[in-house]
């Protein structure tokens, strides 16, 4: 005997597939986008008003990074014969690496911004202007005196970076900020950074996560006493400024002994990695630890430990390398 | 569990949208995850009976390759996912098809939950219509350009370098 199972075409895909007479339903075509690099998504908002609307979708725009972080492997910022490439990370490494600084660049004042959504920003400083330093994104070079931070803005679907320099005044120095939007080619100055706090950090490559850029800096401090240090964390979207404390075991850690403190990802959590020195020792201690807790904006409201390496001959931390 | 009932079915007769039949292996089927619930539910009623799954959506033409694929995949289900070989295989599979083909072979992956192969037949079409032009685009998905002139200028406008 033969029993007749039914399979009920439950699935509004099975219907479409059906109607549309072999034309991929919504859901596949937002499948299929989603394993595409960004320079093509943007060329392909022109194809329809459903297309555009689906490639401006946040939702879409998360699954994309998600997507593209699980499919791909990663490639290197390579400079061959003089070269600096800048290879697409979420495609083929030889079809899709190319020359992206123009003309004679040095090599070894070149600079990694990061990379997200699978455009990396560097900067460079040419032999030739030694005072200028020179910004490049995509195919696009602009000036600029210092980077802070790169990322993206989720609500707009747009790159932007985060300028921050100190211009130096007559009674006292001030502290400048301006962004500049991908999307509409141009710089913005906005002025809400916190007035006590300094500008002046070590800039990662690995600050960016979600749209917020993260960094460790310190309170403007009498000389001899402790720094007192705090997490920036700055909304692309928002374009605003907010200060958060470190973990309470990292504070009294850095009471105690000289620290290096950076930014980084770990497993795509934010984390903080500090090293301090062992007194009387050339060695240190690493101690990392992960956010658990985001708010809507994206600030850190508490840390888990998650574990210490050493005393470690290291003296700080290069680099939190994701694997 | 399933694994363990003494009424294992060895085989299922699966049924295209056009009646054709096809009797498929149960460790093969068990690639798709739509077959495979089929199965388990029957042989936790304790059924020795052969099973009959129609598949209304998906025709005999694709069945076969979504089949073919299976069976090989079946092959190799106890390697690690990262087999070379396997890999060539994949992608000399899916060169052979044009668009319409892929289309319907991803439309019957997605149906019958054929995870590999849809995740497979998304990442090929992907990096075939990557670099093509707007024009290609709607060409290819039988898309129709519903944007006034002035708007799909300025939509181009906003991201003038990725046409470069």
């Amino acid at each position: 005997m033969i029993l007749n199972w039914t399979v009920t075409a439950t699935t509004v895909k099975g219907r479409q597939f059906m109607e549309r007479n072999c034309i991929v339903s919504d859901d596949l075509v937002e499948e299929i986008l989603s394993r595409l690099p960004v320079k093509d998504l943007l060329r392909f908002r022109c194809v329809s008003r459903g297309w555009c609307a689906l490639i401006d979708d946040v939702s879409f725009i998360r699954k994309h990074y998600q997507v593209n972080y699980s499919f791909h492997e990663f490639y290197l910022l390579t400079i061959q014969q003089g070269d600096a490439l800048a290879v697409d990370l979420t495609a083929d490494l030889k079809r899709d690496s190319r020359v992206v600084l123009p003309y004679e660049a040095d090599q070894h004042s070149i600079i990694c911004y990061g990379c997200v959504n699978g455009i990396i920003c560097l900067t460079y400083r040419s032999r030739k202007a030694l005072i200028k330093d020179s910004f490049l994104a995509l195919s696009k070079i602009l000036p600029s005196i210092g980077i802070y931070g790169f990322g993206f803005d989720l609500s707009s679907s747009d790159f932007k970076i985060l300028l921050i320099y100190v211009s130096c005044g007559e009674l006292e120095d001030s502290i400048n900020q301006v962004i500049y939007s991908l999307k509409s080619d141009s710089w913005k100055q906005i002025s809400n950074y916190p007035a006590d706090v300094s500008g002046l950090t070590v800039a990662t490559t690995d600050g960016y996560l979600n749209g917020v850029y993260y960094w460790v800096t310190h309170r403007h401090q009498e000389s001899g006493r402790p720094l007192h240090f705090v997490i920036v964390s700055f909304n692309f979207t928002a374009e605003v400024f907010k200060l958060s404390t470190l973990p309470h075991d990292a504070i009294s850690l850095a009471l105690e002994s000289y620290s290096y403190q950076t930014i980084a990802l770990y497993k795509e959590r934010l984390a903080l990695a500090m090293s301090f020195e062992v007194q009387d020792e050339q060695s240190y201690n690493i101690h990392i630890w992960v956010a658990t807790q985001l708010d809507d904006f994206g600030v850190p409201l508490s840390w888990e430990h998650l574990f210490n390496i050493g005393p470690h001959l290291a003296n700080y931390i290069l680099l939190l390398i994701r694997s | 569990m399933a694994s363990s009932s003494s009424s294992s079915l060895s085989r299922v007769v699966v049924k295209s949208s056009d009646n054709n039949l096809f009797v498929v292996n149960k460790k093969v089927a068990s690639q798709s995850q739509l077959l495979k619930q089929c199965i388990d539910n029957m042989e936790e009623k304790g059924t020795n009976d052969v099973i009959l799954i129609p598949l209304s959506n998906v025709t005999s033409n694709i069945l076969t390759l979504v089949l073919e694929y299976c069976e090989k995949h079946a092959d190799f289900a106890d390697d690690d996912n990262n087999n070379q070989e396997l890999k060539q295989w994949d992608h000399e599979f899916l060169k052979k098809f044009d668009y319409a083909t892929l289309n319907s072979l991803t439309m019957a992956a997605d149906y019958m939950v054929t995870k590999s192969l849809l995740n497979l037949c998304c990442q090929f079409i992907a990096d075939s219509i990557k670099d093509l032009t707007v024009q290609q685009i709607r060409q290819i998905f039988d898309i129709k350009n519903d944007f006034t002139p002035q708007e799909e200028a300025d939509i181009k406008n906003e991201n003038a370098w990725a046409f470069r």
